[in-house]
């Protein structure tokens, strides 16, 4: 018995044990070259929003009542309007770089916001059960019944227009898709002999939670966070260009689309330049997260 | 089989009652409604006066038990600006929106099924990695830049087509395509997935190896087969599109339900708003309704085993 023990842990101790960073290098070393350019435009559009103030080359707010509606690569007074300026003169590259924040943050913040709400939703409903969940899943029902975009526009309608109100409005209408993959996923685990020891044994019920069942269904919560992002990203832009989401003077690439919208025939740039970010942002979303799931999702291995 | 159209039906009634359930206490976010149909610069006495008239000030279940019967009996308010009923201004817009998802949907079907069938049918070519690259531009791009940019090209620099307003046939066709590209996106996704799946399994290996052409296999027993995961996905595209139209009806002057909404939302005209919200939900559990119940026709035996999953 010692002896087929020790011999075992001889076996295991002549392979290396894998560290984090040869994990990582065998994580890094598998993802295919295409990827690699939606990567770095995400990481590029990350640092561009955290590190606005030193990318843009001008003030985002700065009026220029002359210089309206040049084209880019214009020169006015001494400033190079490289993407050109909006319908009041002010730099459209700078407000690139100053919405990328508006939209990164709204995004991250109202992903992680609905992520706590249905991961909470979903682990509780397959834990306990009875009537939670019987509460729990006829309402994510109900809501899934509401079309997406109408909901967020009927809730900020209510409650009014504003960075916060957005947040809080895509966090509280937008859990319901992790409540489902969760619920789901935690619900297949409840049967497992650990569980049902860790039960037995009175662990208590948060414990369990968090330390058996979550990391079970995290996975598919990253590859449904990845691609909600990628929503939000829509779906700020989609009430911005309402004149629902960001209000001006905080520059945001829908309100900049719904402002260069009526300037299309003089001044295509004013609408052209955000609108092919945020494409660009979000096909990067779409590709990582659509990687991500083909190689997390127990399902489709 | 009727028993299980009636418990659909039933279903159906919950899920929409449930959606206007959760509407009505979404309204009531802020406390108090009536500061959401008031003019600015209204008065403390104005405010008070309209609140006791819609019966703001009784207790809530009461309000709810009114508001479940005005929408029993098709009474969705008067438009506070407008000074006419709701249910006109929403039955007046309505053919324009319809018109439009129409429009979208078919560009969808129409382009999105075949472009997955291909996808699936060449996998691993050239030609996939084509269409995959269509598909996720399709995907990733905002109904408000895709319309956008066909509005540079083809109003602004070919000046082939209106940019906005609906006088013709012809200035259906930009929205319809701006609108529709998402959904082709997703059909394309469904129908290649569903395909797939299909063409491995052994009914196709026994109708090639008998000798059977490609195209009649596609036809008589891919098609049927691979139905279900499409059908689901159109009705889930049908209030994916009407929600869509609020965007693209306002990029190109559309005067549907989505215009209609926002126009209301800047007037403060809220029982719109609230109007095309609660008709887009129940459209949207009404076209899940008809999804389940065409499963039943198209595939046999869920039909014979009395229930979807």
């Amino acid at each position: 018995m010692s002896s087929s023990m020790s011999r075992s842990g001889g076996q295991e101790s002549l392979r290396p044990r894998p560290t984090l960073a040869s994990a990582m290098r065998k994580t890094v070393g598998s993802i295919p070259g295409y990827l690699w350019i939606f990567i770095a435009i995400l990481l590029g559009f990350t640092v561009m929003a955290l590190f606005a103030p030193l990318f843009a080359p001008n003030d985002p707010a700065t009026q220029n009542l002359l210089g309206r509606m040049k084209a880019p690569g214009s020169v006015i007074r001494g400033v190079t309007y490289l993407l050109g300026s909006d319908e009041l003169g002010r730099d459209v590259l700078s407000r690139i770089i100053y919405g990328a924040r508006a939209s990164m943050c709204v995004a991250v913040l109202s992903v992680c916001l609905s992520g706590v709400i249905g991961i909470l939703a979903g682990l509780l409903a397959a834990y306990y059960r009875g009537w939670v969940e019987t509460v729990v899943m006829r309402l994510v029902d109900m809501m899934l019944s509401i079309p997406a975009l109408l909901f967020a526009v009927i809730t900020v309608a209510v409650i009014g227009p504003g960075f916060i109100n957005v947040i809080l409005v895509l966090g509280l209408t937008r859990w319901t898709r992790y409540a489902r993959v969760v619920y789901g996923q935690a619900l297949s685990l409840m049967p497992q002999p650990y569980v049902r020891y860790a039960r037995f044994v009175g662990t208590p019920a948060l414990t369990i939670m968090c330390r058996h069942l979550l990391p079970n269904v995290f996975g598919q919560v990253v590859v449904v966070a990845t691609l909600e992002f990628g929503s939000m990203v829509l779906f700020e832009a989609g009430l911005s260009f309402l004149g629902l989401g960001v209000q001006p003077p905080t520059p945001s690439w829908g309100a900049m689309m719904n402002v260069g919208r009526h300037y299309l025939d003089t001044a295509w740039w004013i609408a052209g330049f955000p609108g092919l970010c945020l494409f660009l942002l979000v096909l990067s979303v779409n590709i990582i997260g659509d990687h991500l799931r083909d190689r997390l999702d127990p399902r489709l291995r | 089989m009727s028993r299980f159209i009636l418990k659909r039906l039933w279903q159906a009634f919950l899920a929409a009652l449930g959606a206007l359930t959760i509407l009505f206490f979404v309204q009531r976010l802020t406390g108090d409604p009536t500061l959401l149909l008031v003019p600015e610069g209204a008065t403390a006495e104005d405010i008070a006066t309209l609140r006791a008239s819609l019966g703001f000030d009784q207790p809530l279940y009461i309000q709810y038990l009114q508001y479940i019967k005005g929408l029993g009996t098709f009474d969705l308010g008067m438009s506070y600006v407008q000074g006419v009923p709701v249910w006109d201004i929403l039955m007046s817009r309505l053919p324009y929106t319809l018109w439009l998802t129409a429009g979208a949907m078919l560009l969808s079907i129409g382009a999105g099924l075949p472009i997955g069938v291909l996808m699936a049918l060449k996998r691993g070519t050239i030609l996939e990695r084509l269409l995959q690259g269509v598909v996720f531009t399709g995907q990733s791009m905002p109904t408000f830049f895709s319309g956008i940019l066909m509005i540079l090209l083809f109003a602004v620099h070919l000046q082939w087509l209106p940019s906005s307003g609906s006088d013709s046939v012809t200035s259906m066709l930009m929205p319809s395509v701006a609108l529709g590209l998402l959904t082709l996106a997703t059909f394309a996704r469904v129908a290649r997935t569903a395909v797939l799946d299909e063409l491995g399994k052994d009914y196709v290996r026994t109708a090639r190896a008998k000798g059977v052409p490609m195209k009649r296999i596609i036809w008589r027993h891919l098609a049927r087969n691979s139905a279900i995961p499409v059908i689901t996905v159109a009705a889930l595209e049908i209030s994916h599109l009407l929600a869509g139209a609020v965007i693209v009806e306002t990029l190109f002057a559309w005067p549907g339900l989505g215009q209609v909404a926002v126009q209301a939302i800047e007037a403060r005209d809220f029982p719109i708003v609230q109007a095309v919200v609660l008709f887009g939900a129940v459209a949207s559990v009404a076209c899940n309704l008809i999804a389940d119940l065409l499963y039943g026709l198209v595939d046999p035996r869920i039909r014979h085993t009395g229930g979807a999953q």
